[in-house]
């Protein structure tokens, strides 16, 4: 998995590209939290080149958005795509995420 | 012509992968499942759901029965048959006590748990079998979705 971090006006636009797994979660988590720490208030997490995510990966997610969410900050997942929404969907996590299958930002 | 004993019977095909308890490896489990799920006539999403459920299991035998001792062996067996996927994990870690074994309440948002929650969900027979001497061995069937009647 790669995990590259963008900064823009009150917005970090986080891509991440591979699998998200139980050996590659832990390098995701330690970047949210470091985005989370810094309360910055729009959190975007770009799934669009993600072709595989397990429980570990949907769990620093949930802890990412429950961070996030104490500030009053924002998390949006964007570009999920159709390998992605399923397994959100399983969770039934499908309408506890701001989930959008486009890449845009609101 | 008789069939030696040990051969499948001709529709029942099997394959065995013997895996190193260590995360990195779970890529490789991850696509010989797959690959058995379409020689059975999988497609997607089920395909990947029948690799998230045996990865989850590998996982969980990674972290509680092997206490992420990396160095530990997990047995991967595969059966193909006409209609469904047989999937065997051998592991010869720590067994699990009952009642350890249960997915998180779902509406208890808070990571953790969700992966006994993605295999019960996706397999259809999930069985815990604790009684070899040592380790546990979990067994678990897909089915093919029955086609649907014109």
């Amino acid at each position: 998995m790669e995990f590259t971090r963008e900064d823009r006006d009150g917005l970090t636009l986080v891509r991440l590209t591979g699998e998200v797994d139980m050996r590659s979660s832990p390098e995701l988590r330690k970047g949210l939290l470091q985005v989370a720490k810094e309360s910055v208030p729009h959190v975007a997490v770009s799934l669009e080149h993600v072709t595989y995510i397990d429980s570990s990966g949907i769990a620093t997610l949930i802890e990412c958005l429950k961070n996030v969410s104490r500030y009053g900050g924002k998390l949006t997942l964007i570009g999920v795509n159709e390998d992605i929404y399923p397994v959100f969907e399983l969770a039934h996590l499908h309408d506890v995420f701001d989930l959008h299958r486009d890449v845009t930002i609101d | 012509m008789t069939e030696p004993s040990g051969t499948p019977p001709a529709n029942d095909h099997a394959v065995t992968l013997t895996v190193p308890s260590d995360p990195k490896y779970m890529k490789l489990v991850r696509g010989l499942v797959a690959a058995a799920a379409e020689v059975v006539g999988f497609v997607k999403p089920d395909v990947n759901h029948v690799c998230l459920a045996v990865d989850e299991a590998c996982t969980n035998v990674i972290k509680h029965a092997y206490n992420r001792d990396h160095g530990k062996t997990i047995e991967v067996h595969l059966t193909m048959h006409p209609d469904r996927l047989d999937v065997t994990l051998r592991d010869y870690g720590r067994k699990a006590k009952p009642g350890e074994i249960k997915p998180r309440e779902l509406t208890d948002i808070r990571p953790g748990g969700l992966g006994v929650h993605f295999i019960r969900e996706i397999m259809d027979e999930v069985v815990y079998d604790s009684s070899p001497p040592v380790g546990t061995e979990l067994r678990m069937t897909k089915a093919l979705p029955k086609p649907r009647q014109e």
